[in-house]
């Protein structure tokens, strides 16, 4: 990916990188967090060329880079770099509150499955580990994750959000959680219910009762 | 960051979507379909079926049409249903319908149609050509991850025409979704009916995916077991503890634990996971559960 090339040079990286078709679903990371180097702990051993990429962020890299591979090479690291500040950011009090209000936008789509109704998702990781997997959608009425429709986000790194943001998104604001139903679809056949299927869904019901019991016997906070 | 090749992201399967998409675009960049300009070079089903969005159908057979017995009940509902039928199967009339009436009568033979599809996608012949289609995933596949990658077929959510499009049944978690292509939400749900995908697996169970809904893990266990027993009885060989890594590999489903920095969330949390019987079944085991009740292979070396 040409990262800030040719005549979009003078622009500042952070606009130009979430100006990216599919990158809206990163937020703007505050300036002064990316700054403050305690932040950034542990960064410089997992990013190449950490320097230049911080400076690139910042847009203060001073020198001019000749080597074109050099110069690619940085890019990608800043790539990098800002996904995974991105991933710390979000899951503190201001980046939450940023990432809430896209949410509530409905920025990050919507759940496919049909008895969700269009219920807004959250972008999760499937692992912590940076180029691993991509970004997968968490919805928090069926609580289960779900491949994006965009094409455009199968190559976003999943790392970049991190496994805990939604969990934690919902700890923090809980008026978000949406009421979670026993709603189903029951395929039939002429109207009739399918044998198998129907005491399927007779365990999970009793899968159901089973943990709601457990959750009312449990003391309260 | 285009240049990271994430392996599991890129399957055949999705290469099909895009192949869709790129028909559609060839479709959308030669603008010369009228329905009335195509009569002689080829037949109204097969253009109709040709059209972008209409990927789902299949031809249905003149000879099925023809049938009067098949179209029993459907004069009721389709208005205009003789200039509609004669549409369909391409027949000139002597008397044309005047042309102001031309938009109408392609409404109707759309809605004929679509309700001739609904029946005879339930037909022997029907089930057996729709089976190529879903054995090339032309429908897609489930965007639930644990699912990984399972073809979907066609669901409607009622029977009505004109209530609900055209939705997604996964047969591995049993579940609906909405189609990921905006050009499919144009397309009646009624046109496959409620009935199609649940009378597929019933006729070819062999093409259930395994662990789906109707057809759960419980052989598998089976399977395990008898593998315990047997290692039980003839003191442990290798062979059968590599079987058993490859089986805890070769996982077919899954649900999805929300972790906060590694810890699971608990139930009783205001945000814990209420949703889990959604996605159970029989015999499914979490992976922790599944490598804490594999025989202890390892402790006698």
């Amino acid at each position: 990916m040409e990262v800030s090339s040719g005549s979009d040079y003078t622009r500042y990286w952070v606009d130009y990188f979430l100006s990216i078709q599919g990158h809206e679903l990163f937020c703007e990371v505050e300036e002064s967090y990316i700054l403050d180097r305690f932040n950034l702990t542990g960064l410089n051993t997992e990013v190449e060329h950490f320097h230049y990429a911080l400076q690139l962020i910042t847009d203060s890299l001073e020198e001019e880079i000749e080597d074109a591979n050099l110069r690619h090479e940085i890019e990608k690291s800043a790539v990098k770099l800002y996904g995974l500040i991105h991933a710390r950011y979000i899951i503190t009090n201001r980046g939450l509150a940023r990432m809430v209000e896209k949410f509530r936008r409905g920025d990050f789509g919507k759940c496919p499955r049909v008895l969700c109704q269009r219920q807004h998702v959250l972008p999760v990781g499937l692992t912590d580990v940076p180029f691993q997997k991509s970004v997968r959608l968490y919805c928090p009425r069926c609580e289960d994750i779900y491949f994006s429709s965009n094409k455009k986000h199968n190559c976003i790194d999943g790392a970049f959000f991190g496994t805990t943001f939604p969990h934690l998104l919902l700890q923090v604001y809980p008026q978000f959680i949406p009421i979670r139903t026993q709603e189903r679809y029951v395929p039939k056949i002429f109207g009739f219910k399918i044998h198998e299927i129907a005491e399927q869904h007779r365990k999970q019901d009793k899968v159901y009762e089973e943990s709601m019991k457990r959750i009312e016997a449990a003391p309260e906070e | 960051m285009e240049n990271i090749q994430y392996q599991e992201d890129d399957p055949n399967f999705q290469n099909l979507n895009d192949y869709q998409e790129e028909k559609e675009e060839e479709y959308n960049s030669n603008d010369s379909y009228d329905s009335s300009t195509s009569t002689s070079v080829i037949s109204w089903i097969t253009w109709y079926c040709s059209l972008p969005g209409h990927e789902f159908f299949i031809e249905v057979p003149e000879e099925f049409i023809e049938d009067e017995f098949n179209l029993y009940g459907l004069r009721t509902i389709v208005p205009m249903y003789e200039e509609a039928l004669d549409m369909i199967l391409d027949l000139d009339d002597e008397n044309p319908p005047p042309s102001t009436e031309l938009p109408n009568i392609e409404r109707s033979a759309e809605l004929l149609y679509g309700l001739i599809h609904q029946r005879f996608i339930l037909t022997k012949l029907g089930l057996s050509l729709m089976k190529l289609k879903h054995k090339e995933a032309r429908f897609g596949v489930c965007p639930r991850v644990y699912c990984y990658y399972s073809p979907v077929l066609p669901c409607g959510m009622t029977d009505i025409p004109g209530k609900v499009n055209v939705k997604l049944y996964c047969p591995r978690c049993g579940d609906l979704y909405t189609p990921k292509l905006k050009k499919y939400k144009n397309i009646d749900g009624a046109y496959f009916g409620t009935t199609f995908p649940h009378l597929y697996f019933l006729t070819f169970p062999e093409l259930l995916p395994k662990n789906s809904l109707a057809n759960p893990i419980n052989n598998e266990l089976e399977e395990q077991n008898e593998l315990q027993e047997n290692e039980e009885k003839n003191e442990l060989q290798e062979n059968d503890s590599d079987e058993n890594q490859d089986k805890i590999e070769e996982r077919t489903y899954d649900i999805y634990t929300p972790k906060i920095f590694g810890f699971k969330v608990h139930e009783t949390s205001q945000s814990g996971q209420r949703m889990k019987w959604l996605r159970w079944r029989e015999g499914y085991k979490s992976k922790i559960e599944e490598i804490k009740s594999l025989p202890d292979v390892y402790s006698d070396d």
